[in-house]
């Protein structure tokens, strides 16, 4: 069932008195939402337990610092919450929450997934510095969405095709559409069990909402065919490659904010990489030298091999990245055709095997011969 | 200049491919010494960072052998391999690094015939395409 809460364009404040009322109807034992953090510049997901705290929160904030959903698998590896936790997450990290459910990473029992609808984000650092300078990036989101002005959002976000949540949120915040309101739709039993107590009307028509989505989904689509067609040029043979890569510093803060590399202990740092002097000097002797630190270029072709067949372009790995490369139409890029090629999409149903975890008896038959 | 000479790296699984191997030896069949055979329990034991790191330490081209399909030792290991190879091709071929070095080959325990000819044909095909692009570099 879909609501609309007159909300005269305070959507931000309507969906606080609705996790208020949730808390104070004890619905859920908590909420996992963004916050505003005390110093009023930053924003982080955080398990609100006192529903006075939400006067801080926005599940639309136009920040993405951290995966929720690689949160929710520290939180739940141990044991699953006893009570009912709902968990707003923006629809890029819902399909990440989807293939970590797959992989074991997160006990979904108790959760009520709250999808919302995305816009997009600002880079985090810009971000930041909106923050600080006053420019308050979260209220300036709306005129954006409002004029449909998406230029000063992050490249991953003007190409992402996925701005509302799939079918594993319990509940959809919406705002695309609305006319200012807020939308509230129930995706599952769970979620139903949570809207119908309050009264709240009928959505009504939801034409416009579709347009407005289809319209975003179709140009975003076309302006990553340009960025993956810039980026194959960009990237294609090992010398372009290498120039793409080229200022990796072998930090691994790609990998370690990546929600898909979700291994407690990564290969990448593993004993396997500690070498004998004596090995960088055969390496030297061969190649007349060896860049240091060396393996880099051999991480993130692994590193693509681990995880690109989940990749959901959340770009979380660019945004880690102090060298500011460009990683993130990389790994989508790479994603999209091993996706392809094992007829595979994260994100799109639970029962899907990952593709390296599964195999058929009949097919690729045009390998091995 | 000297004559091209590739590196080609197999990784052979005990039971099939290496058995074919060692049969081609016993039967006193030539196959180029260009490939470097590493014999493993089961194609479905590599990793795909053991291809990735062959293309690193200067493989021309890497190879892997398994028991034919239905045939596997351990029941599935070589559909596991099967999907490897798949994956390291895609993001070979879409990053331009030669997805054509990457071959997997079925070779049963009896086809030592078959394990000479495939090895051929492939060095014949590597040295044809010359030196991988992945090979000797020093600022990988």
């Amino acid at each position: 069932m879909n609501y609309r809460v007159k909300a005269n364009r305070d959507i931000v404040g309507k969906a606080r008195e609705f996790f208020t009322d949730i808390l104070d109807k004890n619905l859920l034992d908590g909420i996992i939402v963004p916050l505003e953090l005390p110093s009023g510049k930053s924003y982080f997901p955080t398990l609100v337990k006192d529903k006075k705290l939400i006067e801080r929160a926005n599940p639309f904030v136009p920040v993405f610092q951290v995966s929720v959903a690689t949160q929710v698998s520290k939180m739940t590896r141990l044991s699953p919450f006893e009570g009912k936790i709902g968990v707003v997450m923006r629809p890029c990290d819902l399909r990440n929450y989807v293939e970590l459910i797959k992989f074991n990473q997160i006990d979904p029992t108790n959760l009520v997934i709250f999808g919302v609808d995305c816009y997009g984000v600002f880079d985090p650092n810009r971000f930041k510095d909106m923050a600080i300078s006053g420019e308050k990036p979260a209220d300036k989101f709306w005129d954006m969405v409002e004029k449909d002005d998406e230029s000063e959002l992050r490249r991953a976000c003007r190409s992402c095709t996925t701005p509302v949540p799939n079918r594993y949120a319990d509940v959809v915040l919406g705002y695309f559409g609305s006319s200012g309101d807020l939308l509230l739709m129930a995706q599952t039993e769970k979620g139903e069990e949570i809207l119908s107590g309050f009264g709240f009307e009928e959505a009504g028509s939801l034409d416009e909402r579709e347009k407005i989505v289809s319209s975003i989904k179709e140009r975003r689509a076309s302006f990553w065919e340009k960025v993956k067609e810039e980026t194959r040029k960009e990237t294609s043979g090992v010398d372009n490659l290498l120039a793409f890569l080229g200022n990796c510093i072998d930090c691994h803060n790609c990998k370690d904010q990546c929600p898909i590399c979700f291994c407690k202990e990564c290969f990448w740092e593993s004993p396997t990489f500690e070498f004998q002097s004596s090995d960088y000097m055969d390496w030297a002797n061969k190649r007349g030298g060896v860049r240091l630190p060396t393996d880099t270029l051999f991480f993130h072709l692994g590193r693509l091999a681990h995880m690109s067949s989940s990749c959901t372009g959340c770009g979380l790995c660019e945004d880690a990245c102090p060298r500011e490369i460009e990683l993130q139409r990389l790994f989508k890029m790479v994603g999209e055709n091993v996706q392809k090629a094992f007829d595979y999409e994260p994100g799109r149903d639970i029962e899907d095997r990952p593709p390296l975890t599964t195999f058929k008896e009949e097919e690729l038959l045009e390998l091995g011969e | 200049m000297d004559k091209f000479e590739p590196k080609i790296l197999g990784f052979f699984c005990n039971w099939c491919t290496s058995s074919a191997a060692d049969l081609a030896g016993t039967s006193r069949l030539h196959y180029p010494p260009n490939v470097r055979p590493i014999r493993v329990w089961c194609s479905g034991t590599v990793d795909t960072s053991y291809v990735i790191r062959g293309f690193l330490e200067d493989a021309d081209a890497v190879v892997v052998g398994g028991c034919h399909p239905a045939d596997c030792h351990y029941i599935n290991g070589n559909y596991k391999a099967r999907r490897r190879i798949k994956l390291l091709k895609t993001i070979f071929e879409t990053l331009g690094l030669g997805e054509d070095r990457i071959y997997l080959k079925w070779i049963s325990a009896s086809e030592g015939v078959k394990f000479v000819r495939e090895m051929t044909k492939i060095t014949e095909e590597t040295r044809a395409k010359g030196k991988s692009p992945l090979a000797g570099r020093w600022d990988i």
